[in-house]
């Protein structure tokens, strides 16, 4: 019902990346910009973005979502100086390309820090914007600072750095963007902000004392809404999209819209659909939006850039021999994957010469759900099927020139998938190998096509209909390795050490990194196992001790990527053996 | 003082068990609050004794347990 397309815009030397959504005919009574908050909450309301900005284009709207500079797929670093200049700036540039179509009345969204930023553009000077939604409002930057950084201190037991910078789960803020941000409030400026504002509070806070004066204004409506706790008060896999909250701002915005276009939008004239993207040391690199497969799965291909070679698109001749890098979602968390990793990797794999694709699996991040399922799942059935289809769209000739980069259930799929096109590599962090894809029965009832494949592994489906399963499980993780092997043999039908041999079996180089937990649970008194696999040449498995499960601590997270890069290196680049 | 910890602890604690039945010294985490959860305690505390916890009162220990919180809070004066 609505027409999609994934774009880069603004400064062509500091391109923003964003989706398009326009209804199908072209036709929009309305344009909405969708201000996104940050770090880990970002992360958690991606879905819920994309479900809003789906059913405003359905409604009638053209609705833009971005990311900030240094966020996402857009351009920059994230821990780069002067952040808060550069997010206010990106929020203008969006909304300025909104105003560019020329559909009249125009309205921004901002959840949680989205709004604080949008606030702090719009709440001086005279009105820009007809329509403002300021969905759970962070009433300042310090606020959201202070809340993040405790979130962070209490999960992971984190001191302060002692620099002025705040580390917060998937996000450092650099001494300066702590400053700047925490300078951002609500309550700044005089200005009516809009024509109409809406503030939707959660349930049961009565919110902070200078904000609600500062919106104390006859043109802003306040209302309560449920689920937000739900929405960003938990782990991304646990993260549920407000539905009603989503119709309220649909509603909201509709009731002051026309009722009929005012313009008709040509998404082929409106931005770029491959970006040159500046890197930290001056180089540059290409990344262009693909579809991938029958069901257009969403991805980014980043190569090396070659200007006076073919332009746009050219790919540098040594990338046609060496592997071409997939990273998949790690659990529910999109292609820039966990903390954005996937990005910054991708981006100096390119430099040196790899093509790295950065995808989203059916039913997550930007890739459509597959007909008959809900969507943001962590271990959707279909997961090896899209695997699949990627692999045959971008390397049709030759599947077994890849090398797989996954983590958590992501690891999984790229073990099975490596195992079954004898791929060159895989690079596995943290893979989970206990636990097995929803039953192939379970599976029909939702109306999927039969012949799935199913993973070769995981625990023997008595256990899992155990009622206790969940706390059998976490006790069981505590035991020795001699328990684990007697548990070995009763309860698994196939170890973690055997999964990971059929792929070593298969001439598939494997490179495992895990915390602590996630090792001794691999290894699982396997031990005769593991060194056959070393004896090989084809098989490593690094433990990091306190590596955190979803890499949202930087210090692990920069040693993650280290040893990652360096076994891309050394195993599959330009001067290595063939592996 | 306790009545109001605990009701907080009721609305924002998401614990799977009845507050009532948490001793004052149980490990509140151990019963089931997590991370996200204690930060909304955190500022439902701060709202409701209308107080800020200062930054070296951001840790884990500070929220463990109800004895910890009403201890926190009678240091900074709260009623």
């Amino acid at each position: 019902l609505t027409r999609l397309k994934p774009l880069w815009f603004g400064p062509v030397d500091r391109p923003l990346f964003g989706w398009l959504h326009v209804p199908e005919n072209g036709g929009a009574r309305g344009g909405v910009l969708l201000s996104p908050t940050l770090g880990i909450e970002e992360v958690n309301a991606r879905y819920a973005y994309r479900r809003l900005a789906d059913q405003l284009a359905e409604a009638g709207f053209a609705v833009l979502r971005f990311d900030y500079e240094g966020t996402g797929d857009s351009a920059g670093e994230g821990d780069e100086p002067g952040r808060v200049a550069a997010w206010l700036a990106s929020i203008r540039t969006a909304l300025e390309l909104v105003q560019s179509l020329g559909v009249g009345r125009v309205g921004v969204v901002g959840l949680r820090m989205g709004a604080t930023l949008a606030a702090e553009i719009l709440g001086s000077g005279p009105t820009v914007v007809d329509d403002l939604v300021l969905w759970d409002p962070c009433a300042s930057g310090r606020s959201f600072l202070r809340e993040q950084s405790a979130l962070w201190k209490f999960a992971r037991g984190a001191e302060s750095a002692g620099d002025g910078s705040i580390e917060t789960p998937g996000l450092v803020y650099a001494k300066d963007t702590v400053d700047s941000l925490s300078e951002c409030a609500i309550a700044n400026g005089q200005g009516p902000m809009a024509d109409r504002v809406l503030v939707l509070m959660r349930s049961g806070r009565a919110g902070d004392r200078r904000m609600n004066e500062r919106l104390a204004m006859p043109h802003v409506v306040r209302r309560a809404v449920d689920g937000q706790e739900e929405l960003v008060d938990v782990q991304p896999d646990a993260a549920k999209v407000p539905d009603e909250t989503i119709t309220s701002i649909l509603e909201w915005l509709a009731e002051a819209a026309p009722s009929s276009p005012t313009a008709s939008i040509d998404t082929d004239a409106i931005g770029r659909t491959c970006a040159v993207i500046p890197l930290p040391d001056g180089v540059t690199i290409e990344e262009r939006a693909v579809s991938l497969g029958p069901l257009g799965l969403f991805g980014i291909m980043a190569t090396r850039h070659t200007p006076g070679e073919g332009g746009h698109g050219a790919i540098a001749p040594t990338a046609r021999q060496l592997p071409t890098v997939f990273f998949s979602n790690a659990g529910v968390i999109d292609h820039v994957g966990p903390a954005r990793l996937w990005v910054q990797l991708s981006r100096q794999w390119a430099e040196a010469g790899f093509r790295a694709l950065r995808f989203d699996l059916s039913g997550l991040g930007d890739s459509p759900v597959r007909a008959g399922h809900p969507g943001l799942e962590a271990l959707s059935p279909d997961g090896l099927e899209d695997m699949t289809d990627v692999l045959d769209a971008v390397l049709a000739e030759d599947r077994t020139n890849a090398v797989l980069v996954g983590l958590c259930s992501g690891a999984m799929y790229a073990l099975e998938e490596g195992t079954a096109n004898k791929v060159r590599g895989v690079c596995a962090i943290n893979p989970i190998l206990t636990i097995n894809l929803p039953e192939p029965e379970a599976a029909s009832d939702v109306g999927t096509e039969s012949g799935r494949r199913e993973v070769t592994g995981g625990m023997k489906s008595w256990v899992r209909k155990m009622p206790a399963y969940d706390q059998i499980n976490r006790v069981v993780q505590r035991l020795p390795s001699s328990a684990w092997w007697i548990i070995n043999r009763v309860a698994v039908e196939t170890t973690s050490a055997e999964r990971l041999a059929k792929v070593v079996d298969a001439g598939v180089n494997v490179l495992v990194i895990a915390g602590t937990d996630e090792g001794r649970w691999l290894r699982g008194g396997e031990g005769r196992t593991f060194r056959q696999m070393e004896s090989t040449g084809r098989f490593r498995m690094e433990v990091i001790p306190a590596l955190e499960h979803t890499l949202f601590e930087r210090r692990t997270r920069e040693i993650a990527a280290g040893m990652l890069t360096d076994h891309l290196h050394a195993n599959f680049g330009s001067s290595s053996q063939p592996g | 003082m306790d009545e109001k910890i605990r009701t907080v602890l009721s609305e924002h604690g998401r614990f799977p068990v009845d507050v009532a039945s948490i001793g004052d010294g149980e490990d509140l985490f151990d019963a089931g609050m997590t991370s996200h959860a204690s930060v909304n305690v955190m500022l439902a505390l701060e709202e409701e004794f209308d107080l800020e916890f200062p930054e070296i009162m951001l840790r884990k220990s500070t929220f463990e347990s109800v004895a910890a919180i009403r201890a926190a809070l009678v240091e900074l004066g709260a009623a």
